[in-house]
């Protein structure tokens, strides 16, 4: 890892990362992602791994071998963490990257990763921590991150790009048979403004086909077998 | 340490609010419930937690699952009202709930009280209750074990954390390590929230039951 890269912050280049962290759980915002911006001045969101050649796509990032912001996870520290061979053990806690897509969030052609981890409780709760990351200058960069409750508790069913927009599903509390089985999902659009994502339009209420509260994303099939 | 799956009733009388009960004091239990049903359902329809909205809303109890959490409370020594909210909670008192997909570990929740086949199929957990998680262990797969097995285990589960009802209900959505992510302190403040809201409800109904 050049140390160089590894040292880079965030503010150094003047992107500010946008946080969304929507608990998911509880509250009346349960269900919508609030932005807030902020500036980073820790050296993370680093690949670990060594690139021969300058990197040309998101998708020849590894994100399994890889640093995250921790602050999305840990209430304290650390400050980030380091994926290896997409796992990683942080104090008492596994955290594992479960989904992985890409696709144009942000409508400037190119493609955005969207990174989904999940952090293991052992209780019957199974959240997950959404992060997208961009290629500038042949180097992910960290424009958006969001935590997500599980099953009717705002869990994410899937983000995705269309149309040069993020789409952010999430599943509804509503009319609910227990947190396992949510009968609905929420669907929002948000599109980047160099700065932020926004939303655009109105939150729409779908039923949810599967009947059950995972996730349908591509999921990581890397470092063991399922 | 207790170990609940021990089928003497005098084993766990410390940790044990009653005794388990023999055959004959559920068959009394279940007349005098069956009884007073219909008289205590109206505790449930004009509770205020029945007028919450969302999540928070509070869940009907049919004659059914009244009497399977009584026996469940009865047979495990666990408390009644935490059986309830925990499977209302988890399944809305479904008895054969899909499973769901748990990305940190790659198991499955699994039946009415959606436990985590990676966690809790192991001693003491599921000793001598039979089917606890079915044999439809995939993806998506619906529930296929007995439900009455599940609840059990559940209970078993349940009372495994320490501390008041509320927190054994907190942990039994966050886990024992909750406090170490930002997502395990939503989850268990989530479901503590579920359980104050719920809990004078079902302890007046569960109450009701038992009147003799």
């Amino acid at each position: 890892m050049s140390m160089k890269r590894s040292m880079r912050t965030i503010s150094t280049i003047g992107l500010s990362l946008l946080l969304a962290i929507a608990s998911g759980y509880g509250g009346a915002c349960s269900n919508e992602i609030t932005p807030k911006t902020f500036t980073k001045t820790a050296p993370e969101a680093t690949s670990t791994a060594t690139p021969e050649t300058t990197t040309s796509t998101v998708r020849s990032v590894d994100f399994a071998n890889f640093t995250y912001h921790g602050e999305y996870i840990s209430p304290s520290e650390p400050k980030s963490f380091t994926l290896s061979e997409g796992k990683a053990v942080v104090g008492e806690t596994q955290i594992r990257l479960a989904y992985l897509d890409y696709g144009d969030v942000t409508g400037n052609g190119n493609e955005e990763a969207i990174v989904v981890l999940a952090p293991l409780l052992t209780g019957s709760a199974t959240p997950l921590v959404t992060y997208i990351f961009a290629l500038k200058n042949g180097n992910p960069e960290p424009l958006f991150a969001f935590s997500a409750g599980d099953g009717t508790s705002g869990g994410l069913r899937r983000a995705y790009a269309e149309n040069g927009r993020l789409i952010v599903e999430r599943f509804s509390r509503n009319n609910s048979k227990g947190d396992c089985c949510p009968t609905q999902y929420k669907r929002s659009v948000y599109s980047w403004d160099g700065i932020r994502f926004k939303q655009r339009g109105a939150t729409e209420t779908l039923p949810n086909p599967s009947g059950n509260g995972d996730a349908v994303m591509p999921e990581y099939k890397g470092g063991e077998k399922r | 340490m207790c170990l609940r799956q021990q089928p003497s009733a005098t084993t766990c009388v410390a940790a044990f609010t009653f005794s388990v009960p023999q055959n004959t004091d559920i068959i009394s239990l279940h007349n005098t419930a069956h009884s007073n049903y219909a008289n205590c359902t109206s505790i449930l329809t004009n509770s205020p937690a029945a007028k919450l909205k969302g999540d928070m809303a509070l869940h009907f109890v049919d004659e059914a699952t009244a009497l399977s959490v009584l026996d469940t409370s009865a047979l495990e020594g666990v408390d009644a009202t935490l059986i309830a909210a925990m499977w209302a909670a988890e399944s809305s008192f479904g008895l054969n709930p899909s499973n769901h997909y748990r990305a940190g570990d790659g198991g499955e929740d699994i039946g009415p009280m959606q436990l985590a086949n990676t966690v809790w199929n192991k001693s003491p957990y599921i000793d001598n209750l039979g089917d606890v998680f079915g044999t439809n262990q995939s993806r998506g797969g619906t529930f296929n074990g007995n439900p009455y097995a599940n609840l059990r285990a559940g209970a078993r589960a349940i009372n495994d954390a320490g501390g008041s009802r509320a927190n054994k209900a907190g942990v039994f959505r966050a886990g024992a390590s909750w406090a170490k992510t930002k997502q395990g302190i939503a989850a268990y403040n989530s479901r503590v929230r579920q359980f104050n809201a719920w809990a004078k409800t079902y302890d007046d109904f569960f109450d009701c039951l038992r009147r003799r």
